[in-house]
């Protein structure tokens, strides 16, 4: 069954005719549960723009973008905040980290968000901080924190609340080989533990390591076939299947 | 300097950020400009209260050991600074005759070819009198005798009677700047002919340009004076103290240095904030070369010219909030005062003052932006961390705190002069407000509890970005923390002062109406005193005469009023009863109750002895009792009339105080005594008019005090909106960040009112505490500044509506920087840097 939908979603910026830029043209996909999605292309083809109008960020100009069925821009804004604060993570490649907050309680930070308790919700922050590794580096500011493990401490805040749909935005990209690895074998534990991951990426040999991959190219996705042909590969993508 | 296309680019980038600096500044300008326009208009509402109620401030010149006199026999004083004019006089009680109608007056003689005269003696209807045969009646005592221009006057002078022609008619307030009772101006020359002086005079007035240089210009008489003559400051009737007069210009000051630090802490905390949020600029600026030195002289060019052009834009707007305050005290007081002229100087000290205090400002930042590191500019700027509030800081506040608080024990115990309390007091609150950011944490952490009910997420957050920024919060809490310390602290010294003044003012007007003539003493007629015959009137309910007279006590120039104190006769102090019982009874027992002031300055204690110089005789009496009196700023001595009549020939009264009957109209009153003031020669006079007109005066100076303190309360409102919109400008990322995970836009509008709400209980906590020690502080200055304290109360009302305001303007303030919050775009919020 289908967690995640686009139908026909166009995107579009600027008002005048004569300065209106589509981002995205026509786009069509859909993610089942507990598949891990990579989606590439160039620069500007339009991936952070899905991705955002995947996560409710944004709305469409165009098209429809279903979440478990429910079309996100028929939304008000307070009930697409609150299904991205339920049923939504997020990863960014810079992190995003509030400097003010300790490791944890950035991770807490959804939780407290909704409504949660202080003591609760640091208790589900320090168990999901262990299983990112950071159970020595819980009170730490971010600014006391390596890359890799400010990276951790963001896909850690995404997890805490046990999100149906983790979307990360080149969460590798500020990170040297052996953390980007770290952080792409954590999304390979959600999406194997029944949580939908989406990635945006750059990197082939990244995007390999995913069930399935999405080629973006001018504001469309085009087939994978197609689209392989136009990529400087250098590595056949594996079979897709899960498990690494 | 080639990096200024730099800031003009970065001014154009961030509109808002700039617009917000500028009008800071504009703003802290029009506040101080609005204050001096205030300050002046209360100056000058003070001035008129003491000018209806004792005539235009003077001194007068007259021999030690009393009698006339020869004016050459005294050194001219008018060169003096302070000195308006100096003006001999002759006062003669005396009868005359108009229309065939008798009237008992004092007659004034002046040199009437002298224009200072005329200055101070307007003329309400016809001519000044320059002819030895012309004379001036007072206009009213003309409607009460229904006579006008024209009419002949004739002195029923001994030994021959003189007619003259009444020229004009002149306001008996003004006649009052030179005696008291006069009603009847004669050229001097006429006057000496008249009583066979010789060319002599009583005394010389000397009218001065205002009271509170009184003092100042008496020493620098009496310095010069032979030792056969005395300067002295009028015994009027009424006479409000001077020392009011000082006690409120110095409070006036303190609000003054207490704006400018208000504007100046405003300046100074956008400027930081305005440079703060260009860390990573400046830092870049760093990377391509700009040495530190550069950097430090581009803030504080950039301080000076948002400076300039705030102060621009700010003189208007101060103009027009001292014309507003101006109008409304008017509209208090029915038009009866004049508003304050902007002074001259104020413009192009506005010029200097707000650019210099905006280049201040800018001096920490500019020192500041020094340190910053080229590396800086490589980070992410998610990795900087918020600041730490300097230690060194703090402890020079706490340091400062204590040295002002010792300048002003020292001026409570009268080891310093009383001035030196406005700087201590001014930097007291400057120091305290450097020492807030160390309070902040058990504070905001209280505070935020107490919001937890109503906003637990959004008040923690809301705590979390107070304290990171403790320099700024410090100074946004410190604006209103001075704001409610003047508002309390001032507000509740001056409330109490004025409604001392008035309550004693409305007990010393105990009657409804005065007769007001010098008589021939408290004659019979057919056996009956002019007393009792004047209680005999319907609806008359009781007189008393009341007697001033000049004497010296203990050496000291003091007025001694002596007057009825029958149980009957309501006293003019707040007393208990069991206090004003034992007092009627040591009044009668011929004792004499002082004036605290005089009491201070003498010395004495109740049971003390007092020598009391009199009618050329002197007298021991025992202190009964102390009272607090403004009667010549409390220089008084009180006797009773019985007591008294047996240890002095009183002479005639100067008036009769006249209480109606209850149920009786004023109307019904006067008619009933005209008839016999006309055959007594007597002025009927309204105490209600007098009293209506010292009230309008009195609401149009509190109105304006309120003026006052509310431009604090606006700045702080700036202050705090200020402070929010930078700080909702600089976590745009952030809450753009909270956004994506899940904050809805209320809870981001929840947010942004919780800091302001932090804020305003934060500033109201402090504020009240440090207004209520304000406010005792300065009821101690009271004792050395006036000599007499009035009791410390507090005005639970005042607290009230400090409390309420400062709430209300910090939410109005969080209502702008709330919806920017709520209405941030994601996308652009999370690439925000």
């Amino acid at each position: 069954m289908a967690v995640l939908e686009a139908i026909q979603v166009w995107k579009e910026y600027g008002t005048a005719k004569e300065v209106r830029v589509a981002a995205l043209r026509g786009v069509d996909m859909r993610v089942e549960a507990g598949e891990f999605l990579a989606v590439m292309g160039p620069s500007g083809c339009g991936k952070s723009t899905l991705l955002h109008l995947l996560g409710g960020i944004d709305t469409p100009t165009a098209g429809r973008v279903l979440l478990d069925g429910q079309d996100l821009g028929s939304l008000t804004d307070t009930e697409r905040s609150i299904i991205r604060r339920r049923r939504l993570g997020f990863v960014f490649q810079k992190m995003n980290l509030l400097p003010t907050l300790t490791a944890v309680e950035n991770v807490a930070l959804p939780l407290r968000i909704d409504g949660v308790g202080r003591g609760p919700a640091i208790a589900k922050a320090v168990e999901v901080l262990g299983r990112v590794g950071l159970e020595n580096r819980m009170a730490q500011f971010p600014h006391e924190l390596s890359g890799g493990e400010q990276q951790r401490v963001g896909i850690a805040r995404a997890l805490v609340v046990r999100p149906a749909v983790v979307l990360a935005d080149e969460p590798t990209g500020a990170l040297d080989t052996a953390n980007g690895q770290s952080v792409m074998n954590l999304l390979r534990d959600c999406a194997n533990a029944g949580q939908t991951v989406v990635m945006v990426t750059h990197d082939q040999h990244l995007a390999r390591q995913a069930d399935r991959l999405l080629l973006m190219r001018d504001g469309k996705n085009v087939s994978s076939a197609a689209a392989l042909d136009g990529l400087p590969s250098t590595a056949p993508l594996p079979a897709a299947g899960r498990g690494p | 300097m080639n990096l200024v296309h730099v800031i003009i680019r970065q001014w154009r980038q961030r509109p808002a950020r700039t617009v917000l600096s500028v009008l800071s500044v504009a703003i802290a300008v029009a506040a101080v400009f609005g204050v001096a326009l205030a300050q002046g208009n209360v100056r000058l509402g003070y001035r008129n209260l003491q000018q209806v109620v004792e005539g235009r401030p003077s001194l007068e010149i007259l021999p030690a050991a009393g009698g006339r006199f020869e004016p050459e026999q005294v050194p001219s004083v008018a060169d003096i600074p302070g000195v308006f004019a100096e003006i001999p006089v002759v006062t003669r009680a005396t009868l005359a005759r108009v229309r065939g109608k008798r009237l008992r007056t004092v007659l004034l003689g002046v040199p009437v070819e002298r224009r200072e005269v005329w200055e101070t003696l307007p003329i309400a209807e016809g001519q000044p009198c320059r002819q030895p045969d012309e004379a001036l009646l007072a206009a009213d005592v003309a409607k009460s005798l229904d006579v006008g221009v024209g009419d002949r006057v004739t002195v029923l002078a001994r030994p021959r009677p003189r007619s003259a022609t009444i020229v004009g008619l002149v306001n008996s307030s003004a006649l009052r700047e030179f005696a008291p009772a006069a009603t009847l101006v004669l050229p001097l020359k006429t006057v000496q002919e008249l009583f066979g002086l010789n060319g002599q005079v009583d005394r010389i007035r000397v009218l001065i340009d205002s009271s509170e240089r009184r003092q100042q210009v008496q020493s620098a008489i009496s310095a010069r004076l032979p030792k056969s003559f005395i300067v002295q400051a009028p015994a009027n009737q009424m006479e409000l103290a001077d020392s009011i007069l000082r006690s409120t210009e110095l409070a006036l000051r303190f609000a003054g240095g207490l704006t400018l630090a208000m504007a100046a802490f405003i300046i100074l905390n956008t400027l930081r904030m305005n440079f703060g949020e260009r860390r990573h600029d400046v830092a870049v600026l760093r990377v391509l070369g700009v040495t530190p030195g550069q950097l430090a002289r581009l803030h504080l060019l950039e301080g000076t010219c948002l400076g300039l052009i705030g102060s621009i834009l700010g003189i208007p707007l101060g103009v027009a909030v001292g014309r507003v305050l101006g109008t409304a005290m008017q509209r208090l007081v029915a038009g009866d005062i004049a508003a304050a002229e902007i002074p001259y100087w104020a413009l192009p000290a506005a010029l200097v003052i707000g650019p210099s205090v905006a280049c201040a400002a800018a001096l920490l930042p500019a020192l500041q932006s020094r340190k910053i590191s080229p590396v800086e500019a490589l980070g992410d700027p998610e990795v900087r961390r918020g600041e730490r509030f300097p230690l060194w800081a703090v402890l020079g506040g706490v340091v400062s705190w204590l040295s002002t608080a010792v300048v002003l024990a020292l001026v409570v115990l009268e080891r310093l002069s009383p001035e030196a309390a406005i700087p201590a007091g001014v930097l007291m609150l400057v120091a305290f407000i450097a020492i807030i950011p160390a309070l902040l944490r058990p504070l905001l952490s209280a505070g935020a509890r107490l919001l937890s009910p109503w906003a637990r997420v959004e008040g923690e957050f809301a705590t979390q970005q107070l304290l990171e920024r403790p320099t700024r919060t410090g100074l946004t809490i410190g604006v209103l923390v001075a704001a409610i310390s003047t508002s309390l602290g001032l507000g509740n010294a001056i409330m109490s002062n004025v409604n001392d003044v008035r309550a004693w003012y409305r007990r010393t007007m105990a009657g409804d109406v005065f007769l007001m003539g010098a008589t021939d003493g408290d004659e019979t007629h057919e056996g009956e005193s002019l007393r009792d015959r004047i209680a005999k009137q319907p609806g008359v309910d009781y007189a008393i005469p009341i007697r001033n007279l000049v004497a010296r006590a203990n050496g000291l120039p003091a007025a001694c009023i002596v007057r009825d104190f029958a149980p009957q006769v309501e006293l003019p102090w707040d007393l208990s009863p069991a206090e004003e019982a034992h007092l009627r009874q040591r009044l009668r027992a011929g004792e004499a109750a002082l004036g605290s002031v005089l009491r201070k300055k003498l010395g004495l204690h109740t049971g003390d002895t007092l020598r009391l110089e009199l009618q050329g005789r002197v007298i021991s009496l025992r202190v009964g009792g102390l009272v607090r009196d403004y009667t010549l700023g409390g220089l008084v001595v009180f006797l009773d009339e019985p007591a008294a009549a047996k240890m002095i020939d009183l002479g005639p009264p100067a008036a009769y105080v006249v209480r109606a009957k209850s149920g009786t109209s004023y109307e019904s009153l006067v008619a009933s005594l005209q008839a016999l003031a006309q055959e007594e020669g007597l002025i009927v006079r309204s105490f209600a008019q007098l009293r209506r007109q010292v009230d309008g005066i009195i609401n149009g100076i509190v109105g304006a005090l309120w003026g006052l303190l509310a431009i604090g309360f606006v700045i702080g409102g700036v202050a705090v909106g200020n402070t929010l919109t930078m700080s909702v400008l600089e976590q745009t990322r952030e809450l753009g960040l909270l956004r994506i995970i899940g904050m809805t836009r209320g809870q981001a509008q929840k947010l942004v009112f919780c800091e302001s709400l932090l804020l305003g209980l934060m500033g109201t906590l402090i504020g009240v505490l440090s207004g209520l020690v304000s406010a005792w502080v300065i009821h101690l200055c009271n004792e050395p500044l006036m000599g007499q304290s009035v009791p410390f109360a507090l005005h639970g009302w005042l607290v009230a509506a400090n409390v309420g305001i400062c709430l209300a303007i910090t939410l109005v303030a969080a209502w702008s920087p709330g919806r920017r919050a709520a209405r941030l775009d994601l996308l652009t919020a999370i690439a925000y840097e």
